[in-house]
């Protein structure tokens, strides 16, 4: 079969999104440098940017200087990044939360469905890297203590169940549906973060265990039906890695491949590589995650073992804020659970930096309330690992961010839909 | 003694009332308000109504204003309904009186109300006004609700408020991390409030995530009432304790407490750093540091989360939460480049 050439419309939307990506990357600002740089012809390159100006995609910001010859002044072109908005939705057993943002991934409303109040039963800490927001039991300082009127106020609830097809469907469709009112632009696309496997660039969710998922399910495709804009699909951890690489890693823009470990229901690995930007991430499950007890069921219940050996053990609850507080007073049990933890998240760290030899490596998750101390522990398990020297050219940092997953979605969506995919 | 800048302000905040504040003042002129806007025809064919403590909060007129610009648009009347200072009972009288209870229908253009009359197509329930028992009832007689700032147990009953953790948050990291204060007094909000308890609880969540230690001690209780306030840092001043930061849960309070700082001879940021949680034009005067959180727009997107309910087939609960960001002022020091993901 002879390949088709390129119909004449698929050549002109090629160059249009050459010329936006341009200019979305902000590497050129003029159309005589889009030409130049592109290769197209000025009319070919003048015609483009009216229409991209017509769609609000592009704004004229002004004139530049003349050239050193002297001559007309140049109009600056710009980026519009308020022209269409995106919506990024992270999934979890428990919590499902979207992002709505514009292209620029500047968010504007994040919405949560959970039934969750302020209330003075502790939540569940770990879904999505989020910290439940009830208080904990009494305690002897501010941090610790629950005031009589807030002990009062409202219910505490562990969550909605969002397992099986149906309802991931429903609580996708129920996120966006919950952010278009906010809507300030027409919506480009939505963003899925899926704990889980996904098979890459496909939509299809291969398996997600704490989704209640087990057979493939085409989740992009079936959303784009429904939802009527394009859908697309990454795994969890994989899209808190783009997240970061596209929107910052705490203060700085990760330089270097990027790998993050979130460590939530499940540890999961996402990876941005460098420079090629190519981002892949899944799920590390199966008996060797539970032999690990890692996750914080595992972990969970390995603080209610410990509190049932010793009652005075983590008097504040067992989240792990308050295992570290209960650690930073010197409790031996909290200690130890800490020890626990770091040791076993050593492991997969060490494979981590062997295989992949990373410029930063970022935990994401609940497990970021444990802090700078704990990071430290874990750093040096995995040079224990690995021997001395092994990760002096690895930035290991926690990305303290419950909307991390959101954003990574938000992340996905922009660039697919405007082919900054390498 | 040096004076800082935000006390050498001319420009002084005026004097507001917070929301708590006044829905305490409610009495009798409350109730008779209440009554006369509820008989003048609140609710009736077509309308939407805003259910509130009080109409007289810089709060309520905040959202009140900007819902009130978006029902515009959608030829919408919005008409506020005060409940301050009646009780429980005589609201629930009002409620059931209005929609029927038990005994309410959902038509195409509203809830039908005993006496055959309509009622209001949809309501927005600001911060306490109701109870839950009363939110059940708005949801059992199927009239489309959104809270502000409020939350509900009644299923498909949505909220949009501001994201509290991100803005504590945001506060927290600016006065530890960018000002270096480690020694924080908090200035809490309203405990009967949403928006009270959950930055108080976003709060001691960061101190235990910035490892400090505070005595219970160092919690005030502000109320959101700047009297209120004024009044607890005084003393606490002068009481002599050690303190270097104050962070308020509403920038009305903050603005209080650095003038009250001002007048003890306390330097506002080289002593000690003020920050409060929200924003507006009297912050801006007083050179308050503050999370932006607007009001008037969170009126305007719970306007529109409403008006989408009432042509959607199904309610979706859950939160809306909007976002907020730092606004450095003379109060503190200066900040590190935000990042997108706090």
């Amino acid at each position: 079969m002879t390949p088709s050439k390129a119909t004449r419309e698929q050549l002109r939307e090629h160059n249009r999104r050459l010329v936006l990506r341009m200019l979305y990357q902000g590497e050129v600002n003029t159309r005589a440098a889009l030409a130049t740089v592109t290769g197209l012809t000025k009319p070919t390159v003048s015609n483009l940017v009216g229409e991209l100006i017509d769609e609000g995609l592009v704004v004229e910001e002004g004139l530049g200087r003349a050239s050193g010859s002297g001559g007309k002044r140049p109009t600056l072109l710009a980026f519009n990044p308020r022209a269409r908005q995106v919506i990024g939705v992270a999934l979890g057993s428990e919590r499902v939360s979207a992002a709505l943002a514009d292209l620029a991934g500047e968010t504007s409303a994040v919405h949560v469905l959970e039934p969750a109040v302020a209330g003075p039963t502790p939540l569940r800490p770990g879904a999505l890297g989020t910290t439940a927001p009830g208080p904990d039991t009494a305690g002897p300082d501010a941090a610790g203590m629950t005031k009589a009127g807030m002990t009062k106020a409202g219910t505490a609830t562990t969550g909605t169940a969002t397992t099986g097809a149906a309802a991931v469907l429903r609580a996708v469709e129920d996120a966006v549906a919950a952010l278009v009112p906010q809507l300030d632009a027409p919506l480009l696309a939505v963003g899925v973060a899926v704990p889980g496997r996904v098979r890459p660039g496909t939509g299809v969710v291969r398996r997600s265990a704490v989704l209640g998922i087990g057979d493939e399910l085409p989740l992009g495709e079936l959303l784009t039906d429904r939802l009527g804009v394009p859908v697309h699909v990454g795994n969890f951890a994989e899209l808190c890695a783009l997240g970061q690489f596209s929107y910052g890693l705490g203060e700085r823009t990760p330089t270097g491949t990027l790998v993050s470990m979130t460590l939530d229901d499940d540890l999961e690995l996402g990876v941005v590589l460098h420079p090629s930007g190519a981002h892949f991430g899944s799920e590390l499950a199966g008996p060797m995650i539970e032999e690990l007890h890692l996750g914080w069921s595992a972990f969970k219940a390995r603080a209610a073992e410990l509190v049932r050996e010793r009652p005075d053990a983590l008097p504040w609850g067992e989240r792990y804020l308050n295992v570290r507080r209960a650690a930073g007073d010197g409790d031996p049990g909290a200690a130890q659970l800490l020890s626990e933890l770091a040791a076993a998240l050593a492991r997969p760290l060490a494979w981590v930096v062997s295989v992949l030899q990373p410029a930063n490596v970022s935990l994401v998750g609940g497990v970021t309330d444990l802090g700078e101390a704990f990071l430290a522990r874990l750093g040096a398990e995995a040079t224990a690992l690995l021997g001395g020297g092994a990760l002096d050219d690895v930035s290991l940092s926690m990305a303290y961010s419950n909307r991390l997953g959101a954003m990574g979605a938000v992340a996905l969506a922009n660039r697919a839909e405007l082919e900054l995919i390498a | 003694m040096t004076r800082s800048r935000v006390n050498d302000s001319r420009r002084r905040a005026d004097p507001t009332r917070s929301r708590a504040d006044e829905a305490r003042s409610g009495g009798d002129a409350a109730r008779a308000r209440a009554g006369t806007a509820w008989r003048a025809g609140a609710g009736r064919p077509g309308a939407l109504v805003a259910l509130l403590n009080n109409l007289d909060g810089v709060f309520q007129r905040s959202v009140l204003q900007g819902a009130g610009e978006v029902a515009a648009a959608h030829g919408l009347p919005l008409e506020p309904v005060a409940l301050g200072g009646l009780s429980a009972t005589e609201v629930g009288t009002l409620l059931d009186r209005a929609l029927g209870t038990g005994r309410a229908a959902q038509g195409a253009g509203g809830a039908r109300g005993a006496q055959g009359a309509w009622v209001a197509r949809g309501a927005l329930v600001l911060s306490s006004a109701l109870r839950d028992a009363d939110l059940a009832k708005l949801a059992a007689a199927g009239l489309p609700v959104t809270l502000v700032s409020h939350h509900s147990a009644a299923p498909g009953q949505p909220t949009v408020m501001f994201d509290n953790h991100q803005g504590v948050k945001q506060l927290m990291q600016h006065v530890v991390s960018d000002c270096g204060r480690r020694r924080p007094v908090y200035i809490g909000g309203d405990a009967s409030q949403l928006d009270g308890r959950e930055r108080e609880l976003a709060f001691r969540d960061e101190l235990l995530r910035h490892d400090l230690r505070v005595p219970e001690g160092h919690m005030l209780v502000g109320g959101f009432t700047p009297d209120l306030a004024r009044r607890a840092l005084r003393e606490f001043v002068a009481a002599g304790n050690d303190f270097d930061a104050v962070v308020a849960a509403d920038y009305l309070m903050a603005i209080a407490a650095a003038e009250t700082l001002g007048q003890a001879g306390v330097r506002v940021p080289e002593d000690v750093v003020v920050v409060g949680y929200g924003d507006g034009p009297e912050a801006e005067a007083a050179g308050v540091t503050t999370v932006a959180a607007d009001v008037v727009e969170l009126g305007r997107r719970a306007a529109r989360q409403l008006v989408a309910q009432l042509s959607s087939e199904r309610a979706i609960g859950g939160r809306t939460l909007l976002s907020t960001h730092l606004v450095r002022r003379a109060s503190s020091c200066r900040a590190r480049a935000p990042s997108d993901l706090v």
